[in-house]
Parts: C-alpha cells; sequence; structure tokens
C-alpha cells in the first residue's frame, strides 16, 4: 500500500501499541516527512540545519504521540511541533549570534549561492534573502502559500488564524518582497 | 469565496492571485526552488531517525511534587474563587478573634469594670494602709460617720488627732464597729 493512502487514523491506531510501535511510526515519517522537511529547510535555509531540526521534530513526536488528542489533523500536529522546534533553533542561532548560513556577515544570497545544497539562480537566491528578512511568522504564511500552494482554508486550520488575517499577511509579504527586488533592480 | 474560487484548485488560486499581485513572483514560481537535499537523504532518513530513537535514552518525565499543588492555586486564583476564599478567610479571622476574646485563659480585663467584688475587697485588705479613712468611708456608699463607731468627727475637719489620741480612740472600738464602716 503505497504511504500516502494510509490514513492518519491507522497510523495513530499503529502507534498507540508497543508491538506495532515502530512500524506506524515509520508509516508516519513516509506520509510526512518530506513535507516536514521542505518546510523546515525553508525556515532555516541550511540542509545540515534543517536535518537536525527535522531529527529532533521527530523524536519527540515518537516520543509524546501519546499526547496527540485527536482535537486538529494529525499534519496540523506535526506542522506545529516542526514550526515549534524550527523558531527555537533559529532563536538559538541568533542569540549565539552566528549562523551557519550568515556567518562572517556574508548576505544569505551569497551563502546559498556557495552552498552544495542550492542551485537556485540569483534571483531565487535573491528571493530567500528577502524572505529572511521577514518576520517568522509572515514568512511561514508566505511559505505554506507561495510553495506549499496550500489553500487559505487549510493554512487558517494549521495557522489557527483567519483566512482574512492569512491574505493580508501574505499581500504583505508579496509587496515587502517586490520592494527588495525593486530597490535592487532585481525586476 | 465567489463561485469561480470554489472550483478552482489552491495551484490555480495562488496563480491567479500572483497574477494580480505580483507578476515577478508569478515568474519565478515558474523556476526551481533551488535547495537540493543530498542523494538518498530521504530513503535513509528512516532508519537513521530509526536508530536514533533508540539510542536516545528516554527522558523521564519527572513531575516536581509542587506542581500538582501551584495547578489547585492557579484554580483557587481565579477571580470568583479568590473573592470566596478570601470572604471565608475574613470570617475566620473575626470569628476566631471573637473566640479568642471570650475563652477562658484569655488576657484578663484591663477596665475597672471587670473586676469582681471579692478582688476589689481583697485588694483593699491587702492594701488598706494606702487609703485614707475619709475615702474609705465615701466608698462605703452608706451614711456611715465616725461617731457611729465611737470617733471623734473633729478627726477629719480640720482639727489633727495626736497619734496617742487615736490609739485610744481605736483601742475603745468594737471590731464590729469598725466593720461597719466598710
Amino acid at each position: 500500500m503505497p504511504e500516502t493512502a494510509i490514513s492518519d487514523e491507522q497510523i495513530l491506531g499503529l502507534m498507540q501499541h508497543q508491538q506495532t510501535r515502530e512500524k506506524g511510526f515509520r508509516l508516519l515519517l513516509g506520509k510526512y516527512q518530506e513535507r516536514l522537511y521542505w518546510q523546515i529547510r525553508r525556515m532555516v535555509l541550511d540542509h545540515e540545519d534543517a536535518n537536525d531540526v527535522l531529527q529532533n521534530c521527530m523524536v519527540k513526536v515518537f516520543r509524546s504521540i501519546d499526547q496527540f488528542e485527536g482535537k486538529s489533523a494529525l499534519y496540523t500536529w506535526l506542522f506545529r511541533i516542526a514550526t515549534n522546534e524550527s523558531i527555537t533553533f533559529l532563536n538559538q542561532r541568533k542569540k549565539r549570534g552566528s549562523t551557519s548560513l550568515d556567518e562572517e556577515g556574508a548576505p544569505i544570497a551569497n551563502r546559498l549561492q556557495a552552498d552544495a545544497y542550492f542551485d537556485g539562480d540569483k534571483l531565487q537566491a535573491a528571493l530567500h534573502q528577502a524572505l529572511h528578512a521577514l518576520p517568522d511568522k509572515q514568512r511561514q504564511v508566505f511559505n505554506l502559500r507561495y510553495f506549499e500552494e496550500m489553500s487559505y482554508q487549510d493554512m487558517a486550520a494549521v495557522l489557527n488564524t483567519s483566512e482574512g488575517a492569512l491574505k493580508a499577511s501574505f499581500h504583505h509579504a508579496v509587496k515587502k518582497i517586490e520592494h527588495y527586488f525593486r530597490e535592487r533592480g532585481l525586476e | 469565496m465567489n463561485e469561480k474560487s470554489k472550483d478552482m484548485n489552491p495551484k490555480e488560486e495562488l496563480r491567479d492571485e500572483l497574477r494580480a499581485l505580483s507578476p515577478l513572483l508569478e515568474q519565478l514560481k515558474e523556476s526551481k526552488e533551488g535547495f537540493q537535499v543530498p542523494e538518498t537523504y530521504f530513503q535513509n532518513l528512516e532508519d537513521d531517525l530509526m536508530q536514533r530513537i533508540q539510542w536516545t535514552p528516554r527522558q523521564p518525565v519527572r513531575t516536581p511534587w509542587w506542581q500538582p499543588l501551584a495547578a489547585q492555586w492557579q484554580i483557587l486564583l481565579q477571580p470568583r474563587y479568590a473573592m470566596a476564599l478570601a470572604s471565608i478567610l475574613v470570617l475566620m479571622a473575626v470569628g476566631g478573634y471573637l473566640i479568642v476574646r471570650t475563652a477562658p485563659g484569655a488576657e484578663p480585663c484591663q477596665d475597672i469594670a471587670c473586676l469582681t467584688v471579692e478582688e476589689v475587697r481583697s485588694y483593699i485588705e491587702t492594701n488598706i494602709h494606702d487609703f485614707d479613712t475619709r475615702t474609705i468611708l465615701d466608698a462605703g456608699g452608706k451614711e456611715a460617720s465616725f461617731e457611729d463607731v465611737g470617733l471623734p468627727s473633729s478627726v477629719f475637719e480640720g482639727e489633727t488627732l495626736s497619734e496617742d489620741e487615736l490609739l485610744d480612740a481605736l483601742e475603745g472600738l468594737d471590731p464590729d464597729d469598725l466593720e461597719t464602716l466598710f
């Protein structure tokens, strides 16, 4: 059975029992790991950082699956854990005063272009540079809408925010990014 | 949401939104994002994670002893419970004060009105020499006179009585008569 065809209820059912817990967790990973990875990667940018954050996040999911009460969709719960882990990581990195991508004060765009796991063009690098300047919440909204192509309805469930507020946030983010490009003559 | 957007999938909806908002971002969306992952990263991720989970000791969840109490206090600190609790405490304080005030063994009353007759009598008998006779007569509450007990009234009317005269007069007194002075 393809992993995406497995329902969340089946996965949770398997994870409730000690004997089938690992099997259930592997199915959960198969279904959601890529989506969560990209969500984290767009927040932290660097692959190694994204891998660390994703692994921490999934260990927490495995350990605390009993606390999932089913009040929201499983992906919503996973998304929130991943978002919290990403923000915690970014805050710790800010406190340390350096990042693996912008240490020595180099612009993110330059560092990205030198990154072995980034092969986007100058405009894509500039887009990530512009995104990095957005507030965390606004960046999340932009990522979900622009890269994951999520509907506002689904975003409202995941981010626990009204659709109107999300639309406004996305529009603001787009305008800021446009401004960033215009200022640098990248149109 | 209008009928047209209801029929569109999120991808089409986003494209239309971007076309209206920012043609540049719409154009950028067509090119690849640029992020890559090492080959077989996702294939190995499952095993890497399972290995990590097995080797990472599970952190025991320790609940500090005070946490349940703190949770209870949180409930009591809600305004309606806090008001009720405060009222109970005030009532208890007032009630406690009243009980202690009237309880046996409580601190004696400092007011002279609280003294019993026995206490007054005992005090006077002990300190009889501290009172002058006129005060004793006045406090007696009856119209006793020195003549009643065989003493000349001139004693307390400006004429002084020598010590010998006083002793003689006292010796002539009947003890029962002397008691009537009090």
